[in-house]
């Protein structure tokens, strides 16, 4: 198995752990936020908007994982400038956004969750201008393909 | 506005088949069927040198450009 196999499959496997993650994280959020408002010095009771919060995120973070999977299956298969990937990454950064403004809400409660904020909006960003660079490099491939 | 490529006419005057143009100019047969087809996007110096010379013709003959308002 070359390098670049074994990196992809690396990959792969880290997807699949995460999903399991995830799919646990679903199960122990309510114990979670119940713990959270022992331990919490605040006196506002969170419990409710920190679920609908979480299991908001947590339907684009399903989203993204599964279509992460379907990337990195393309990138197996040396399927890597394709016009599917680019809606791959559209979709990636379309819920990063998505996840950016479900914390910007819950951010009325918790100030900390602009931190979530920020970061899921920067990601976002860069995966668009990845998307544009894919863009660019399919239509390159095309033309490199039809110059005779 | 686009470029015609009339490799097919051309072909045709001197009575030569896609095989043996492929083999003579060394390309795949399918790509010199991309070139007939009109569906290259581009087209080497070098590639459109070895039909002029396997044509006996020039540039002019196998490309046209059309201005079609």
């Amino acid at each position: 198995m070359s390098a670049q196999n074994r990196s992809v499959t690396v990959t792969s496997i880290l997807i699949k752990v995460a999903l399991v993650l995830c799919t646990g994280a679903l199960f122990a959020m309510p114990f979670a936020a119940q713990m959270y408002k022992q331990i919490s010095i605040m006196n506002d009771d969170v419990t409710v908007p920190l679920l609908i919060t979480f299991y908001s995120c947590a339907a684009a973070g399903f989203v993204i994982l599964f279509v992460l999977d379907r990337l990195v299956g393309n990138i197996r298969k040396g399927e890597v400038f394709i016009p599917q990937n680019i809606k791959y990454l559209r979709i990636l950064s379309y819920c990063c956004f998505i996840i950016a403004v479900i914390t910007l809400i819950f951010a009325r409660f918790r100030l900390l969750a602009f931190i979530v904020t920020f970061a899921a909006a920067f990601i976002g960003l860069i995966l668009r201008v990845i998307k544009n660079c894919f863009e660019e490099a399919v239509r390159l491939k095309e033309e490199n393909e039809f110059t005779i | 506005m686009k470029i015609i490529v009339n490799l097919d006419v051309v072909m045709a005057k001197r009575k030569i088949g896609s095989g043996e143009l492929a083999e003579k100019i060394g390309i795949t047969q399918a790509n010199l069927s991309v070139l007939k087809t009109g569906k290259a996007k581009a087209i080497r110096f070098s590639t459109l040198e070895k039909l002029c010379d396997a044509l006996d013709c020039q540039p002019g003959d196998i490309l046209e450009f059309s201005r079609d308002d």
